[in-house]
């Protein structure tokens, strides 16, 4: 596989992950979007390109990061990152998994700064 | 810690807490009004909570994450809620979180803790913002209202009544009985410990003369929102001559106190009574919707 098609995997894969963690079907993207809901399976399938247009206007609905759509940032935030913003007394609050699915969320977020 | 225990069992102490207690409660209800009164909002009517975190531009999102609520200060602030939660403690752990945000408190985890434990472990902070969320849900005008407009005495009221106005307000009924008696002073503790041996499950044993797992929501002839928000599975006891413009609620039974509807689809319904002027629009989300709070109510559109 190449760099290229790997790289469409991981924003389809995000894209994918990003509408279930914002409570959407395809249909609901589709519709926001203009496009039939095809389209949105064959992105979410890594097969149809997205546009950076595209990308900004998926990040504005799931209120997510578009780097991190993009497959620039990794998938959890580490809980020793500043950006984090939680101190680790709040985190030892949560049961382990439900910090693996924080993190997963957190890493995702938009924080003002690194939208398109 | 043993210094803050000996501390705190001072007759001393236990007079600053409690004077603290009534400063902090103050400085809620007076935040409460601003933050009401800076959005357009008068100081009697129930408020829908998510609307208003969307005008302040705070970010709401439900996740399935076991706890009651998050708050996370940034440039584009949050509130992460549990969607494990019952539909009215997510509004009141909405009303908190928003407390946090305005309070200008740092990012903040909220576990599950029973109401007894806040009372043994004090935390000025927490007792502001859970001060603020009463405030700003079930303001003192508001609480008088409902009970005026209904005929209803709050000295003598039963736990249907409480129950009735708990939910106009979207909150749960040990709630509003714990701010009546304690925040707003309007009933004693003595009835407030009556009114706490009945629970949410027997008052809806009563009303619907069955046991039912699956909680119900009142809304009177005196309801006054424009919007009821209710979940899969929610039952919905609308007066006696209500009806539904589409299948997201469907009627089960009529009772003498109303007509009993459960929910059963996301989506957004007209419900009206021809023989007077109340209208509501019914607001179903999906049984423990995850995602943005702005698509709860999204109609369930299922992908091939």
């Amino acid at each position: 596989m190449t760099e290229a098609n790997d790289k469409k995997a991981i924003i389809a894969s995000r894209i994918r992950e990003a509408r279930k963690m914002a409570g959407l079907s395809q249909t609901h993207v589709a519709k926001m979007l203009g496009l039939h809901r095809p389209s949105i399976s064959e992105i979410e399938a890594g097969n149809r390109s997205v546009s950076a247009e595209e990308i900004a206007q998926l990040a504005e609905i799931f209120d997510v990061s578009a780097s991190w759509l993009l497959g620039e940032n990794a998938n959890e935030v580490n809980v020793h990152d500043n950006k984090l913003q939680l101190a680790a007394r709040e985190l030892q609050k949560l049961k382990l998994e439900d910090l693996d699915r924080l993190l997963t969320l957190l890493a995702s977020m938009r924080t003002g700064r690194d939208n398109l | 810690m043993t210094s803050n225990i000996t501390y705190l069992n001072t007759e001393w102490g236990k007079q600053s807490v409690v004077n603290q207690r009534q400063a902090l409660a103050q400085q809620a209800m007076l935040k409460s009004i601003d933050v009401r009164t800076q959005a357009g909002l008068d100081l009697k009517s129930p408020i829908c909570i998510y609307s208003l975190c969307d005008q302040l531009k705070v970010k709401v999102r439900f996740v399935d994450i076991s706890m009651e609520g998050i708050y996370l200060k940034r440039e584009e602030p949050k509130i992460l809620l549990s969607a494990l939660r019952p539909l009215t403690r997510r509004n009141f752990t909405c009303g908190h979180e928003l407390g946090h945000h305005i309070f200008g408190h740092s990012s903040t985890v909220d576990e599950l803790i029973e109401d007894y434990q806040k009372l043994k472990n004090f935390d000025p902070d927490e007792f502001l913002v859970d001060s603020f969320a009463g405030f700003l849900l079930i303001p003192t005008l508001g609480v008088r209202k409902a009970f005026a407009s209904r005929g209803w005495n709050t000295a003598s009221a039963t736990p249907f009544q409480i129950f009735t106005i708990a939910c106009s307000f979207g909150v749960g009924y040990e709630t509003l009985i714990n701010h009546m008696t304690y925040s707003l002073k309007m009933i004693s503790r003595s009835q407030a410990v009556l009114l706490l041996k009945s629970t949410p499950k027997s008052i809806r044993q009563e009303v619907i003369g069955h046991s039912s797992a699956e909680p119900l929501i009142i809304a009177d002839a005196y309801w006054s929102m424009p919007t009821l928000d209710a979940e899969v599975g929610s039952q919905l006891l609308l007066p006696s001559t209500a009806e539904a413009t589409n299948d997201t609620i469907t009627i089960q039974e009529n009772y003498p106190t109303g007509r009993l509807f459960r929910a059963t689809h996301p989506g957004i319904v007209r419900v009206f009574c021809r023989d007077s002027k109340w209208a509501v629009f019914v607001r179903v989300s999906r049984y423990q919707f995850v995602g943005l709070s702005q698509y709860r109510h999204f109609e369930e559109i299922e992908d091939e």
